[in-house]
């Protein structure tokens, strides 16, 4: 009894949700989940998500939200594959360099120039795509051919891995994730307790920056190319993992890594799980909208809210 | 905090109630939507011992899904996987990025399917597919693109998994739409188009091109990447307010819906029905309407978009039961023809506007394009069955 | 029970918050034609107790006997239609309205016609209404946000009075008002009183209490305590019922003399903010440094600027080794600690637990090589709460659980963890209980005869004068006056400096 009430039962929700998505499916579709062949699929499409998800979980802690991720991603991976012609060792530095830099820009438009990040990524992500458009002038690039090969599960396990290790340090051990925390909590005292609110701002979104360069490279060796549909997709998922993990929006210290987690792998089975059933993708689309709907209402902390925004 | 106890274990009874209750019913759903999107495991047991060979799972992945069109194609590819013993899945949005297109691979190898086609959004990205089929030994196909960079058509087609591409001759209806324009003697034409750069109809204007420099025509003007209706009404006006010569607006390729209904009706309200005709690739769906008018003059297109996909999934459901049609890989271009007047128009309509319409039916499927069945299938074989079906409008 | 006899009763109320129990079977009995005062510490429950009755929240168990039949209403609508009406502590007009429907918020049907708003007549019976209970120069027609807070609060009385409710409920308004204003509403009570009408009223001034009501219900920590007659009044009783021990008023410093360092800590030269003009000042080391005046003398920009979290137009402010501060981080460098006024916006986070916001300013301490060890963390902020002696059930708990006077202790631990050597304190004690603010008194002796420095920006005079070695006085954002500590420092000496 006595541990039962330390856990406050609306931050388990998530993590049933997962466990539900995951036995759901492996009832339904007779156990297929499970299978080396198809755990691997599930690392693997878990990899963007999760990254990226890792990355944002510090931006959401603030209280702020990125539009311009995807895009930051495709800068970076057509960076990326720009210069891997003329050496491929140079992608991956330039391209984490590349997101970094937009990463900045991104958090000088909200910290310096002092527009709420939603209208700020709003608006660098149309300059971005813009940067992007010309960049490729109005084709794709693509990568040597042997890059391909450097796409192996093990690298990406590694590079998850070491991401979300770094993540779990930065976010729960280090000064910088409990200042990300108190920000969201509440700017004005925050700054009245010594935090650079600009400076932690700042680092969120050149966090983020890095982690989409990554991607950037990592997309560019697996699909071989850049262009201007890469990325366009993740946002969304990243979003809704970072809400079906139960991070708040409002920020603060509500925010906990392990939404990360949960969040990132309930997205991949559930989007895994309908693959296996042979869903049509308008019905894989259904289902999500209501499993995201179902999952948010549960978990969202409505109480400590004045106003829904 | 009972009552907290409480709920928790009332949820999880619910939970588990949920899961095992669904686990029976969702099994028999699960056969229920199958029939939809692919045969049941029943039936095909059937089909399996009508025809003879391995069962197979194919996958689909196109850029959209819902119009009848889909549904047509989907109809029809089913039931010939079906016929041939196999099962298919459709998914839609798989052209539009890279990321999706490799995602959907990924996953369907993953699903264990043995054949995959798909509408690739670049040539890059097929290097990649190559490369993820060949070590998972699935084998896979393209649709409605032609591949340009001859680096990437080397590399796929030394793949043994690579089965070949189904597409349509973009250029020949390019050409084909003009020609029929001038033997209506018209000269002068505006078009409206893609922005340049854009695969598709860059080939068809080039087609166009062509027919101008043969025939004496020219194009007088061109509006550009239109992507509502509204659009093409404003680009249409200043056409007819700025070309007095003007003959034809010919819509080369547009993306957004209703476009061809805008232009006619800017001409309409122009009073110039009888000085200017409208002209199109890709049939719109007023088709009969316009040629009532006396406004449309030419249309072209494949006599059914899903034609394309079913050939080279059928070429893929032979090659997975291990009676390939060809040992290369293939590439065939699908001839486009042109509707000049109502009654054929009335006729496709009449044809195709059902989602039902079979291309071939159940004993053609398995006595002509099942291999297994019909040793004498081969690609020039096959090439003649299709003339014979696309010049048959 | 003679409910009959009484307009309004009261019978064992409970009311929970979360763990907080903010009323634990408390009891009320209002006559008719009376003036009641409910008087308590802060976090006592009166404010729970009149909100529920007026309809604002519901209580958890309990029943209420009006005009001896059962009452139970859903929402505060339902409570005014019923005749009850409260005037709340807080702001409840609406800014962007002009005063005229404020008057008539909610009542706008009587003015419609066909669905269409007759504004020039409710401009009419707003000008009438507030005729009414005495106020002349308000203009109906401006809008709410251009008015000030009291003339806010005068609108809401209108609005009350509008309404000819059986029960007024006053709750800490006058604190808000001016003498005309208190006199309008004293007016208002006192022709309810006459018409056989009921008013609670709430308020922390004992003098104005004693004076005012009829009879006297007194609240402890969600007890009721009991009810005195007006001829049992006495401060002293009515001060030991509240805290429940008897209180002297000695609770300030003890010595009279002033006394500190030679050396200057801090020094502020011609700083001119948006509200403050050309001020000077000194800190030494030891020293309590008082600021007093007006709430609008410009004194709360004093500790942001001190501690570098407002622009400075003109001048600096320096630490004793000339070294300028124009930053938080930059003052914490040097040791300097601040705690706002608004506690629940500047000082803590009130959504996240007592752990973070004691540990927040004290990170570099704590890690090791960018490392917070969580064990380390939770054996830090025990041990400073524990110090500040911070009721709480642990660590984990959320601020915004705890009482005012607890969280400000956690504000304070903060800073001590901290190891704050200058301390900025702008009104430490507002909305606290005596009990908690006689323990900040005594911990700022303390803080002094540790050598520390103290800024304390106060809008109590007897605060100011009772804890500080020298005090600056404030009028319209310029030094009027600067006063050294000594027996003979009054009030009164005070206050013609201030306006």
């Amino acid at each position: 009894m006595d541990f039962l009430k330390k856990v406050n039962f609306k931050t388990l929700f998530p993590l049933l949700g997962l466990i539900g998505v995951v036995l759901f499916f492996q009832i339904i579709t007779g156990g297929k989940v499970f299978q080396t062949k198809n755990i691997m699929a599930v690392i693997n499409s878990s990899f963007f998500i999760l990254i990226a998800t890792v990355a944002f979980s510090f931006i959401m802690s603030v209280g702020n939200l990125d539009l311009s991720m995807g895009t930051v991603m495709a800068v970076s991976c057509t960076c990326a594959a720009v210069v891997a012609k003329i050496s491929p060792f140079l992608a991956l530095p330039v391209a984490i360099l590349v997101g970094g830099i937009f990463g900045a820009f991104n958090g000088f438009v909200h910290a310096d120039m002092k527009l709420g990040s939603l209208i700020a990524t709003m608006t660098t992500q149309s300059i971005f795509s813009g940067i992007l458009v010309l960049i490729l002038d109005g084709g794709t690039l693509s990568a040597p051919k042997y890059m391909l090969s450097w796409n192996t599960m093990s690298l990406k396990i590694t590079a998850m891995l070491i991401i979300v290790l770094i993540g779990i340090y930065l976010f729960n051990f280090t000064a910088y994730g409990k200042q990300c925390r108190a920000v969201g909590s509440c700017a004005e005292a925050a700054r009245l307790c010594g935090v650079s609110v600009r400076r932690v701002k700042y680092m969120t979104f050149i966090n983020m920056g890095f982690a989409m360069g990554a991607l950037g490279f990592f997309s560019l060796i697996r699909t071989g190319t850049a262009s201007a549909t890469t990325g366009s997709d993740l946002m969304m998922n990243v979003w809704c993992a970072a809400l079906l993990g139960g991070l708040p929006l409002s920020g603060g210290s509500a925010a906990k890594f392990r939404s990360v987690l949960i969040g990132s792998f309930t997205m991949a089975f559930l989007a895994n799980g309908m693959t296996l059933m042979g869903l049509l993708s308008r019905d894989k689309q259904l289902i999500q909208g209501i499993v995201f709907l179902i999952a948010v209402a549960i978990s969202f902390d409505r109480k400590h809210m004045v106003v829904i925004k | 905090m009972k009552k907290k106890l409480l709920a928790v274990i009332m949820t999880a009874a619910m939970v588990v109630g949920y899961l095992t209750g669904c686990g029976s019913t969702a099994a028999s759903n699960g056969t229920k939507e199958s029939t939809n999107a692919s045969t049941t495991e029943t039936n095909e047991d059937t089909t399996v011992s009508k025809t003879t060979g391995k069962s197979f799972k194919l996958a689909v992945g196109l850029p959209d899904s819902g119009s009848t069109m889909f549904s047509l194609m989907s109809n029809n590819i089913t039931t010939m996987v079906g016929d041939m013993g196999g099962t298919v899945v459709f998914q839609g949005g798989v052209g539009a990025s890279t990321d999706a297109t490799i995602q959907f691979v990924e996953d369907q190898i993953a699903a264990g399917a043995n054949g995959i086609i798909f509408s690739p959004p670049s040539d890059a990205v097929l290097t990649s597919v190559c490369a993820m089929c060949e070590e998972a030994g699935v084998y896979w196909g393209i649709t409605f693109r032609t591949i340009l960079d001859q680096e990437v058509i080397d590399y796929i087609t030394a793949s043994d998994y690579y089965i070949g591409n189904c597409y349509e001759d973009e250029e020949q209806a390019g050409y084909q739409v003009m020609a029929d324009m001038n033997e209506r003697g018209i000269k002068n034409v505006a078009i409206i188009s893609q922005a340049k750069g854009n695969t598709t109809t860059d080939r068809r204007e080039a087609g166009a091109q062509q027919a101008c420099n043969e025939l004496g025509m020219k194009i007088v003007a061109e509006a550009r990447a239109l992507t509502q209706a509204s659009d093409a009404t404003k680009a249409a006006e200043s056409f007819l307010s700025a070309y007095s010569e003007l003959d034809a607006i010919f819509v080369v390729g547009t993306t957004g819906a209703g476009m061809h209904e805008a232009v006619a009706k800017a001409i309409e309200d122009a009073g110039k029905s009888d000085s200017v005709k409208l002209a199109t690739i890709d049939f719109p769906d007023t088709m009969p309407e316009l040629f009532e008018k006396d406004c449309l003059v030419s249309s072209a297109g494949l006599i059914s978009w899903g034609y394309d996909p079913y050939i080279i999934t059928m070429i893929l459901a032979n090659q997975c039961k291990g009676t390939p049609i060809s040992e290369e890989p293939v590439s065939i271009a699908f001839p486009m023809s042109s509707i000049n007047d109502i009654d054929t128009a009335n006729t496709w309509t009449e044809r195709f506007g059902d989602a039902t319409t079979l291309y071939y039916d159940e004993d053609f499927i398995s006595s002509t394009l099942d291999k297994a069945n019909n040793p004498d299938l081969t690609l020039e074989s096959l090439i003649e069955i299709i003339k014979k079906y696309t010049s048959n409008i | 029970m003679e409910a009959e006899n009484y307009l309004l009763c009261v019978d064992n109320m409970k009311k929970s918050f979360g763990i907080t129990k903010a009323l634990k079977g408390v009891q009320l009995q209002l006559k008719s034609g009376e003036i009641l005062g409910l008087i308590g510490e802060n976090g006592s429950g009166k404010s729970t107790l009149t909100s529920i009755i007026a309809g604002i929240q519901p209580a958890d168990s309990g029943g209420i006997l009006f005009h001896g039949e059962p009452y139970s209403i859903q929402n505060s609508v339902e409570a005014n239609e019923k005749g009850i009406c409260m005037i709340l502590q807080e702001k409840a007009t609406f800014d962007n309205l002009s005063v005229a429907h404020n008057v008539f918020i909610g009542n706008e049907k009587e003015f419609c016609k066909h669905g269409i708003l007759n504004n020039k007549l409710i401009f009419e019976k707003a000008r009438e209404v507030l005729k009414k209970i005495g106020v002349t120069e308000i203009d109906v027609k401006d809008k709410i946000k251009n008015r000030s807070f009291e003339d806010g609060k005068l609108v809401e009385l209108a609005r009350a009075a509008n309404l000819n409710p059986q029960i007024l409920i006053v709750d800490e308004t006058t604190t808000a008002l001016s003498q005309n204003g208190r006199d309008i509403l004293y007016t208002m009570m006192e022709n309810m009183k006459k018409e056989g009408k009921s008013v609670i009223f709430i308020s922390h001034d004992i003098d104005e209490m004693m004076s005012k009501c009829d009879r006297l219900s007194i609240l402890r920590d969600g007890d009721y305590i009991g009810t005195l007659e007006k001829e049992e009044y006495s401060p002293e009783k009515i001060k030991s019922l509240m805290v429940g021990r008897t209180i002297t008023d000695n609770y300030y410093r003890e010595d009279t003399k002033s006394s500190y360092g030679d050396e200057i800590v801090l020094k502020a030269e011609n700083i001119t903010t948006s509200n403050l003009k050309d001020v000077s000042f000194e800190l030494h080391k030891g020293e309590i440094l008082g600021f007093g005046g007006l709430a609008d003398s410009g004194m709360h920009d004093i500790g942001k600027a001190a501690f570098g979290a407002i622009h400075i137009k003109k001048g600096k402010v320096v630490d004793g080794q000339n070294e300028q501060i124009y930053s938080p981080s930059v003052a914490m460098k040097k040791k300097i600690a601040y705690i706002g006024k608004n506690r629940d916006q500047e000082s803590l986070f009130v959504n996240s637990p007592i752990r973070d916001n004691v540990a927040l300013p004290s990170y570099k301490i704590i890690a090791k090589n960018t490392f917070v060890s969580p064990t380390k963390e939770r054996k830090f902020v025990e041990e400073w709460t524990t110090k500040l002696d911070v009721k709480m059930q642990n660590i984990d708990q959320y601020v915004s659980e705890l009482s005012g006077g607890n969280k400000q202790k956690v504000a304070i631990a903060k800073w001590l963890g901290f190891g704050a050597d200058i301390f900025i304190l702008d009104c430490p004690t507002r909305g606290i209980d005596i009990g908690v603010k006689a323990s900040i008194y005594k911990l700022l002796t303390d803080l002094k005869n540790r050598g520390k420095s103290i800024i304390l920006i106060s809008e109590e005079l007897p605060e100011v004068i009772g804890m500080c070695d020298r005090v600056v006085v404030l009028k319209n954002g310029q030094n009027s006056g600067i006063f050294v500590r000594e027996d003979d420092l009054t009030e009164n000496k005070l206050i013609n400096y201030m306006v």
